[in-house]
């Protein structure tokens, strides 16, 4: 849902699913200086990136450990560079691409919860 | 707020639930650990700067302390604001994790409503601080001081009460 300045509703897209455009559980936001929107689409371990409009423009993530993979992503940040932050509440780590998904740097946990545990 | 100790258990492990992320304009970062009770800052290719908080129980109601820290937000001047959501209130940190205020139900003279189970904040390009009051099920926007401003959505009669503000 998207509000002006003083709170007035502007506009909503999105529903239960997981389709292009659609979420399970969007929890973090973000909005590059370009103006794009960037949505944690937590339960569908993916990021989904929206024009300003709510008009789909890309995704990226899948579940998994490996670079690029997500686990219950959470939050998102953009850095000054526009780089991508995201926390992986399940792989315990955070994870830095651009804005296309690509993969930069990690750092936290350095093998997935399930190995630690032994299991 | 302490630092990188030899026998600390963050040897071990770094995050154990890594939830709320902002950067600051430096381009360094600051997470909110959920499980741990934490805040731990950065550098931009992830070399320590500071954590602040402590998971020992008795504490974790204390200023500058946690219970399920979540979101996580910065300002232009890098003061840092995080949604404590088990203990109902924000807090409000230096760029370098030093206490300097807390927002919180109660503070009646300073915040007409009691925030309940708040879960994500933000900081508007204009300075106001943003905040997902979420099982009020309403936004609230406060100065970076904590005065109210605006209360949008909420199915709560006691938003009434804030109405004088908007």
């Amino acid at each position: 849902m998207i509000f002006d300045a003083s709170g007035s509703f502007i506009s909503a897209f999105g529903s239960k699913g997981n389709g292009t455009g659609e979420f399970r559980s969007p929890l973090g936001v973000a909005v590059s200086d370009e103006g794009d929107i960037f949505v944690v689409d937590s339960w569908n371990n993916r990021i989904q990136v929206f024009e300003g409009n709510g008009t789909f423009i890309r995704t990226w993530g899948s579940e998994g450990f490996r670079d690029g993979e997500l686990d219950s992503p959470r939050y998102i940040a953009i850095t000054p560079d526009g780089d991508v932050v995201v926390t992986e509440l399940h792989n315990r780590r955070i994870q830095i691409s651009d804005q296309n998904g690509t993969f930069k740097h990690k750092w936290g946990a350095t093998a997935p919860f399930a190995d630690v545990q032994g299991n | 707020m302490s630092t990188w100790d030899s026998d600390d258990e963050l040897d071990s492990y770094l995050f154990f639930w890594p939830d709320g992320v902002a950067v600051d304009r430096n381009g360094e970062i600051v997470v909110a650990d959920l499980e741990d009770d934490r805040l731990i800052s950065f550098n931009s290719t992830g070399g320590f700067r500071w954590k602040t908080g402590t998971s020992e129980s008795t504490w974790r109601t204390g200023s500058g302390n946690f219970s399920g820290p979540c979101g996580v937000a910065v300002t232009s001047d890098g003061t840092i604001f995080v949604e404590h959501s088990l203990n109902d209130r924000i807090q409000k940190f230096t760029s370098t994790g030093h206490f300097l205020d807390e927002w919180k139900g109660g503070t009646m003279e300073i915040f007409p409503v009691s925030f309940s189970r708040p879960f994500g904040v933000e900081v508007a390009p204009g300075g106001n601080v943003i905040v997902a009051d979420t099982f009020n099920n309403r936004i609230a926007i406060l100065t970076n001081e904590g005065v109210p401003v605006k209360i949008i959505g909420s199915r709560n009669p006691v938003d009434l009460i804030a109405d004088k503000f908007q």
